[in-house]
């Protein structure tokens, strides 16, 4: 069964009575564990896309299913809760919360979104600190960390609640090469070890060559697809 | 609900010198508001037991209609002995009575063989007034050195004023004469023992006479004379000279000093005065309500024949226009607390407002993790109410240093003649508690609006908020 599953998907923004089409009609299905990459040019629909996927946003028109939910049919409370308990985030500006250590961002999800219990959460945020290599930072508040740190956190904070999707919106482009390699590497290590679906917004070839699938986006259609396999 | 908690409290720290502000803010007005209450409290207690203490009581009983007359001094509406004893056994029956002191109220003229001069006394037992008005003895100039109320048979306490205005000296013989309801017209001569520093209120002005001289003055009788009431009419009958045997009688009285007060409510039975008005003194001030309501309630049962009620209960407050001063300083309490209320609203609502605005990506982030806006909600009010919490402990502390401060450097007033009052503020614990539960609830309720805002916010328009 597709992991996500779209069909005439479409999604129009209102400049008061000009209709702006973000998305335009887009038919696609993706397999659960697979490492997928949204390209294209500004404003062709990339990040409308992945909102709409991570029910951050309801479509216009169409249908649209993750995780075997209709997200257009969910509400604000009930798409949060499904939000928490599906789909991992990883921002462009990384979007730690400042108030927190490393360790507490991680733990974040369990605390207020899944309710975990405190041994469980400390071996599973653990764990993931030492698989992204920050478990000597975990202390540190984000302004005290490199951004390619706070990259890394926000991927163990994406995958804590063991989620069946990450949505990575651009998440190195705010990085360096070598940053952004070792946090293309991380997330490839950790779809591998989760089996955990990634779907970025890049315009980024680093992440593009190592996507098992790209779609072109180009005015909110899909324009092309490929099945690169990558080298996952 | 204590992760809400912590992250709230390092927000509120995050933004320190906001922080500071806000709270400097809740604190200045908690610490006006307890200062003002507790220095307003204290001299609306101070000057309440002068009044009450000096002359009122906390408490009177009357035949209806008599404080509507009060400036007539209706003899016609004073009690009977009948009437008199019902209330009597009333108030010995009730356990919040400390004291009461009954009063026959008298106007008429006075001479000092020179001049006239118009007059208000009161008739009363000086021992039982003193308990019923502690203060009393105080107002007395030229009073003896214990400090003991002593009014004896004969004797009279005159308003200063007046004793100025007619060269009065204490020791002097002067001449009352009094009209009693009846129309009959009546003398006695009495000896000036001292002189009242007036007060403000009904009988502030008054002078004092003991009751038996009131009622042998006003010649009262009911058609069914007592012992007492014999003696007083045989005295009005034969002249001062019968005053020596009353004296003796009265004295032999006194002497059985563990009996006095039973002795004296024995007298009051045989007599055959007529009560105008009985001051009363509660154990507890603070249940002056309670026990006022009770009095009308058992007195409700006592109707005329056209089915109006006998009597009539007035507290301190109707009897007196100082309640107006105590209801100003009343508003102005209020007043003081809609203004720290307004102060919390305000600034807390303001540093909300802020801080949603400032932190919308962060909103939107939560959201996007899975944060239900309830949570949400919850996180922004609890900043709220720690902002509150902040100011509310700042303020109490400051609040109470400095009102211990003024306790310690005395504030010092003066009322009438007693000068170097001292004013004793002092914190209620309830009326702290209670400022402390406003200012919560105010900020509870200030960061509402905002808290509800950010809760609603759309996750993906908060993460595109730049």
């Amino acid at each position: 069964m597709a992991l996500i599953s779209s069909e005439g998907l479409s999604k129009s923004y209102y400049t008061r009575d000009i209709e702006l089409k973000a998305l335009d009609g887009l038919d696609f299905e993706i397999e659960p564990g697979r490492l997928v990459s949204f390209v294209g040019p500004s404003g062709s629909g990339k990040t409308t896309l992945l909102n709409l996927i991570g029910a951050l946003d309801r479509p216009t028109a169409g249908r649209l299913t993750v995780a075997g939910t209709d997200v257009a049919t969910l509400g604000r409370k009930s798409s949060a809760v499904f939000r928490g308990e599906n789909i991992g985030f990883v921002f462009q500006n990384f979007n730690l919360l400042p108030v927190l250590t490393v360790y507490e961002n991680v733990e974040y999800s369990l605390v207020m979104v899944r309710n975990v219990p405190p041994a469980e959460r400390r071996k599973q945020i653990t764990r993931l600190l030492e698989d992204v290599g920050m478990a000597d930072q975990q202390h540190k508040f984000p302004d005290q960390i490199s951004g390619g740190q706070k990259q890394r956190v926000a991927v163990a904070r994406a995958l804590v609640t063991n989620p069946r999707l990450v949505l990575a919106d651009e998440p190195t482009a705010n990085l360096d090469s070598k940053t952004a390699f070792m946090v293309i590497d991380l997330m490839k290590r950790m779809k591998n070890e989760f089996e955990t679906s990634f779907l970025f917004s890049t315009h980024d070839h680093k992440i593009v060559d190592n996507a098992e699938i790209i779609y072109t986006l180009e005015d909110g259609k899909i324009t092309d697809v490929k099945n690169a396999g990558g080298d996952a | 609900m204590s992760r809400i908690l912590k992250i709230a409290a390092r927000n509120v720290s995050r933004y320190r010198r906001r922080t500071i502000m806000t709270s400097l803010l809740i604190t200045v007005g908690i610490v006006v508001v307890l200062v003002f209450t507790s220095v307003s409290g204290s001299f609306k207690s101070l000057m309440v037991g002068q009044i009450t203490d000096s002359m009122l009581g906390h408490v009177q009983l009357h035949r209806k209609g008599y404080v509507a007359s009060l400036e007539n001094i209706p003899q016609h509406l004073n009690m009977n002995r009948k009437e008199y004893e019902t209330l009597a056994a009333m108030l010995d029956a009730s356990p919040d009575v400390a004291a009461y002191s009954p009063r026959i109220k008298l106007g008429g003229m006075i001479s000092n063989f020179d001049q006239t001069a118009n007059i208000r006394l009161n008739g009363i037992y000086p021992d039982r007034e003193a308990e019923t008005c502690p203060l009393l003895p105080s107002r007395i100039i030229g009073a003896d050195e214990s400090g003991a109320m002593t009014l004896k048979r004969g004797e009279i306490l005159l308003p200063y004023l007046i004793a100025q205005g007619m060269k009065i000296e204490i020791g002097q013989d002067i001449v009352i004469i009094a009209t009693n309801k009846d129309g009959s017209v009546n003398g006695q001569t009495f000896t000036v023992s001292g002189m009242l520093e007036q007060i403000t209120g009904p009988g502030g002005r008054d002078g004092y006479i003991h009751i038996d001289d009131a009622v042998s003055l006003l010649r009262m009788t009911d058609g069914k004379p007592g012992k007492t009431g014999a003696a007083a009419a045989a005295s009005v009958d034969t002249g001062m000279d019968e005053m020596d045997e009353f004296e003796k009688e009265l004295a032999a009285m006194e002497a059985a000093e563990s009996a006095q007060k039973e002795k004296q409510k024995t007298a009051e039975k045989e007599w055959t005065a007529e009560i105008s008005e009985i001051a009363v003194r509660l154990e507890d001030f603070n249940k002056l309500e309670s026990v006022k309501a009770g009095f009308e309630v058992a007195l409700g049962e006592y109707v005329n024949k056209k089915g109006k009620p006998v009597f009539e209960v007035h507290d301190w407050e109707k009897l007196s226009p100082f309640s107006n001063i105590v209801q100003i300083i009343d508003v102005m309490n209020l007043f003081v607390k809609i203004i720290l209320i307004a102060i919390v609203m305000i600034s807390i609502m303001n540093v909300m407002v802020t801080a949603v605005y400032e932190r919308v990506r962060e909103i939107g982030t939560m959201s996007a993790v899975g944060t239900v806006p309830g949570r949400i909600l919850g996180l922004f009010v609890t900043e709220g109410l720690l902002l509150g919490v902040v100011g509310v402990i700042i303020g109490n502390i400051t609040g109470a240093a400095i009102v211990l401060l003024l306790n310690i450097n005395r504030i010092t007033m003066s009322f009438g003649r007693q000068e170097g009052i001292v004013l004793s503020p002092s914190i209620d614990f309830s009326q702290m508690l209670f400022i402390s539960a406003v200012v919560l609830v105010v900020a509870v309720f200030a960061s509402l609006q905002p808290a509800y805002k950010a809760s609603k916010m759309e996750p993906v328009d908060a993460l595109r908020h730049v």
